[in-house]
């Protein structure tokens, strides 16, 4: 039996703009999650994370592509079978306010995805609520309350409960800190990585905080315009990032001690449109050491040590520069 | 030669039938030519009640109790408004963190920054054309001509922030108070728009009044800091001595919780709870670990620490010399 847990393959999602017109939000996207890892998918607007994230719960269905869940094809599904697995994948929003129903009381917004799944006596329910509750440090006489009674630090924690109350193996969390104050954003960060290694969950955590990513996940996937660029183990890539925009990303992360010297690495220009997709590499408008060769075909993904894969003609290049 | 801003003791407050609760209290902050002072605080601790009532922005329920806002030695609070629209956005310019939603989406961006431009100078809407096609150059944005003929929602975040930075420019503007420049905007931009505005900062001698959340921007960007909670400023020390030596709980756990971001293994003491701050005494005594008895009985003044580092914390002395921890 492998440990996999998910399989995403040549994933591909295009929204019909006009006849002509299609917007290419995700473009050939691999990758796969292992039991009880926490893997991070990173880009900044308009670079399709949050879409994959999407397609994979099937919230929108994939254009194209192969979806495995520990064995089972679960992008070909009927969606009715589909409806079966679900209590083992689910999902945490980004506002968290905005993710709960504001006329149901906190008990039964962590109740209902076991209502859905069926199977429990109201009283065995009510018993996991009860646990939940107590897992994301809310106190037990939550339960009766409404969300707006809730500050959104301890909404999100309700949105976390309600995610895992079905004993999910996966969840995947959209930008789940983003709304958040820093030092409410780092208390919710500590409870997501706690509850990760207590409960051996896996998580496709999606964001564009590469600082929160470094704190919760094993490994992380850069895309950029509906692509993975690069992909490793965290501590390698903010290490050593082998794609010149894993590079500018990275270097853009402002650390609050001044004396840390800011890296002169930064892109210019701004993000193409994924409408009209630049011929090439995707980034060769932007990339300081672009290269003839890079304007002629999308460079392949390829593995450039164990664990580690890149999108980029040059790795070597970046691996031996200065910063 | 009198300060350019000097605010001093500006307390808002909010009015809600009989009851006034106090917005800011107390705010003393003084900006020159060439400076840049970072204000830090979380959602509604008043940074942006203090950006709007420098220009006089403020209306009920909103109602300023006392204290004065001297720019070059002039009481702003004391002008008529005719007078005070005269400063404003030629003097004193604003930028605002959602730029999208203050450019109007019906009107094109040429004649949004001809009426800007026309607002405090006598020339032809012709001439006023050509001015906008250099600030749109000289904040970076490609092909300005084209653009001027464009709306809001053709362009992107980085675009509207760059819009507005060109508004905020327009004229010889002294003082800047850029509200959360970043926010909503992608990394890369964010750090395009702040080397943008540090560029304008040396080039113009402009002095800056610069909010947001993000220590890291408040580290690279801003010579002073000025931590608020609850409304009151309770911390405020030269960049380089802040982040080196932070005394009050507040700013340490603020630091604390943005260090532990960047570093998986620094260990992060967690708030034990979020308490709402406290009306009476020192607010941030319901979270502070190190209260004492005498935090909860009255205000707390802001203390001088070493030259320019000031506190407002009783125990100031001590967590300053290591005798006490949070």
């Amino acid at each position: 039996m492998s440990d996999l847990l998910l399989e995403v393959s040549g994933l591909v999602k295009h929204f019909p703009l006009t006849r002509t017109k299609t917007v290419r939000a995700v473009n050939d996207v691999s990758f796969s999650i292992r039991k009880g890892e926490a893997l991070a998918l990173v880009g900044e607007s308009g670079s399709g994370k949050t879409t994959t994230g999407r397609c994979i719960l099937r919230l929108i269905e994939p254009t194209q592509g192969t979806l495995v869940f520990d064995g089972h094809d679960i992008g070909k599904m009927e969606p009715a079978t589909f409806r079966a697995m679900r209590p083992r994948i689910q999902m945490v929003f980004q506002e968290p306010y905005d993710s709960l129903n504001p006329r149901m009381r906190i008990g039964n917004i962590i109740e209902e995805p076991l209502r859905l799944a069926g199977g429990l006596t109201d009283k065995e329910r009510r018993h996991r609520v009860e646990e939940m509750i107590e897992l994301v440090r809310l106190e037990p006489y939550s339960i009766g309350q409404f969300p707006h009674q809730f500050s959104a630090g301890q909404q999100q924690r309700i949105g976390i409960a309600r995610a895992l109350v079905t004993k999910p193996d996966l969840v995947v969390l959209d930008e789940p800190t983003s709304a958040l104050d820093v030092s409410v954003r780092a208390e919710i960060l500590d409870l997501l990585s706690d509850l990760q290694h207590e409960l051996g969950i896996a998580y496709l955590f999606i964001s564009h905080d590469l600082t929160a990513v470094r704190r919760v996940c094993d490994r992380v996937a850069i895309m950029y315009l509906g692509k993975i660029v690069e992909s490793g183990a965290t501590e390698e890539i903010f290490e050593k990032p082998l794609h010149p925009y894993s590079r500018a990303l990275l270097s853009s992360v402002l650390y609050p001690d001044p004396a840390i010297q800011l890296s002169r690495f930064t892109l210019e220009g701004e993000i193409p449109s994924p409408i009209d997709l630049p011929t090439g590499c995707h980034l060769h408008q932007r990339c300081p050491w672009v290269k003839p060769r890079c304007l002629e075909a999308y460079p392949p993904f390829e593995i450039y040590e164990s664990d580690r894969r890149v999108a980029c003609y040059f790795p070597d290049d970046m691996a031996t520069l200065r910063t | 030669m009198a300060t350019l801003l000097d605010i001093r003791k500006l307390s808002v407050s909010a009015i809600e039938e009989r009851t006034r609760t106090p917005i800011l209290s107390d705010i003393h902050l003084a900006i020159e030519p060439g400076q840049t002072i970072g204000v830090v605080g979380e959602s509604g601790s008043g940074k942006t009640v203090l950006v709007r009532s420098i220009l006089g922005l403020i209306e009920y329920p909103l109602v300023v109790d006392e204290g004065q806002v001297y720019f070059q030695g002039i009481d702003l609070a004391g002008l008529a408004e005719q007078d005070l629209e005269k400063i404003r956005g030629r003097d004193i310019a604003l930028t605002t963190a959602e730029p999208r939603k203050h450019l109007n989406p019906l009107i094109s961006i040429g004649t949004q920054l001809v009426n800007v431009i026309r607002a405090h100078r006598d020339i032809s809407r012709k001439d006023a054309l050509d001015v906008a096609v250099d600030l749109l150059t000289s904040v970076g944005i490609p092909d300005p001509e084209l653009r001027l003929t464009g709306y809001p929602h053709e362009m992107s975040g980085g675009m509207c922030q760059r819009i507005i930075i060109a508004m905020a420019l327009a004229h010889e503007t002294k003082i800047l108070l850029v509200d959360e420049p970043t926010a909503g905007l992608d990394v890369t931009i964010s750090r395009q728009i702040l080397d943008l505005i540090q560029e304008f900062i040396k080039k113009r001698d402009l002095a800056v009044l610069l909010v947001s959340r993000d220590l890291g921007v408040i580290a690279h960007y801003c010579d002073q800091v000025a931590i608020m909670y609850a409304g009151r400023i309770v911390e405020k020390a030269p960049i380089a001595n802040f982040f080196s030596n932070p005394i009050h709980p507040y700013s340490k756990q603020l630091l604390r919780s943005a260090a532990a971001a960047r570093d998986r293994q620094a260990t992060d003491q967690r708030m034990s709870s979020l308490s709402p701050p406290a009306t009476v005494g020192c607010a941030y005594a319901p979270r502070c670990n190190l209260v004492e008895s005498r935090c909860e009985d009255g205000l707390v003044d802001l203390e001088v620490q070493e030259s320019d580092h000031l506190v407002r914390c009783l125990r100031h002395d001590e967590i300053a010399r290591g005798l006490v921890s949070n």
